[in-house]
């Protein structure tokens, strides 16, 4: 996937956008495409909805897309539509869960999902260690670090303020660094 | 863009956390998404044009029924000219009545345009009134 580090002219994507052409959509993709993927993977923890919930998001614009020429902010809202299309996707997953846990209750089944043993230590320490932050601190972490935001977008992602989500994300840090016993 | 700079120890333990997440395996998509989803995208706007175009359709022929409605209504409420006793226009009081708002008009011309009148009045009369909600009506149920 490519993400170009290279700043679109925002005005024109919107324009091209709203006037629905496949070319502003190319370039809507390549320069956010990973990004979102990686926020999207960050927020759910799973690589087949973080990849539905940026499709949700791009197609969201195709079905609103003279709406675009009203954005102020084109990576706050692609972000906060991020948000909501993952959120909608864990939703569906829970509902999922509950089916399948009646269905499991109902007798032996094979569906449940073997733990593959992948991944190494760190990773895993890691992940436990993020689990176990505030999910307002892990989201304000994740969208920092993982999607490359900046402060700014992550507070009209979370419609929080700037200092709000700069805060948590310094509290993070700070359980963080507490139970890794500083850095390594 | 942050509040206040970190500390030094916590700006190690971000330097950390990203070292740590950037190592996760896993972290690109499948190289097909952006096939995947600019394909989507055509087949969206694709549909998208298709439906605008049909709802200019409809609502361009919804337009010219309404339009075509009011203008046979119009016609069927204006006279045309004198009428004779058996409700025809009188083309000779017609032609009269033209060369007195038009003198200048020669005598042939005037008796030419009471006569147009004189059958336009005639096949107005033998035209059925219809209402545009049923014309619309009618329109819907002959759609496939």
């Amino acid at each position: 996937m490519q993400n170009s580090s290279r700043e679109p002219d925002f005005n024109a994507l919107l324009r091209g956008l709203a006037a629905g052409e496949e070319k502003a959509f190319e370039a809507l993709y390549d320069h956010y495409g990973l990004r979102l993927y990686r926020a999207a993977l960050a927020l759910s923890g799973d690589r087949q909805e973080a990849e539905d919930a940026v499709q949700d998001v791009v197609l969201g614009i195709v079905r609103t897309k003279a709406r675009m020429i009203h954005v102020k902010n084109l990576t706050a809202y692609l972000f906060s539509a991020l948000r909501h299309a993952v959120s909608r996707a864990a939703s569906r997953r829970s509902r999922v869960r509950a089916a399948l846990e009646v269905l499991a209750a109902e007798g032996p089944s094979s569906m449940t999902p073997e733990p593959d043993g992948s991944g190494d230590g760190r990773t895993e320490r890691l992940d436990r260690a993020l689990q176990a932050l505030p999910a307002e601190q892990q989201e304000v972490l994740r969208l920092k670090l993982e999607a490359g935001l900046t402060f700014a977008e992550i507070a009209e992602v979370l419609d929080v303020n700037n200092h709000t989500a700069a805060s948590r994300y310094r509290y993070a840090l700070e359980k963080l660094r507490a139970r890794f016993g500083g850095a390594s | 863009m942050t509040a206040s700079p970190l500390p030094p120890e916590l700006q190690d333990v971000e330097r950390m956390v990203a070292r740590m997440l950037a190592e996760t395996t896993d972290r690109d998509p499948d190289p097909l998404l952006r096939s995947r989803i600019l394909d989507s995208v055509r087949d969206g706007l694709r549909r998208e044009t298709l439906r605008s175009r049909r709802l200019f359709a409809a609502a361009a022929a919804a337009t010219a029924l309404i339009v075509a409605n009011l203008s046979l209504s119009a016609v069927l409420v204006t006279d045309c000219g004198p009428r004779l006793a058996d409700g025809r226009v009188s083309v000779a009081e017609t032609r009269d009545r033209i060369q007195e708002l038009l003198p200048t008009l020669e005598a042939g011309e005037a008796l030419r345009q009471a006569r147009i009148l004189g059958l336009v009045s005639e096949t107005e009369s033998q035209l059925p009134l219809v209402s545009a909600p049923s014309l619309l009506h009618a329109q819907g149920e002959s759609a496939p």
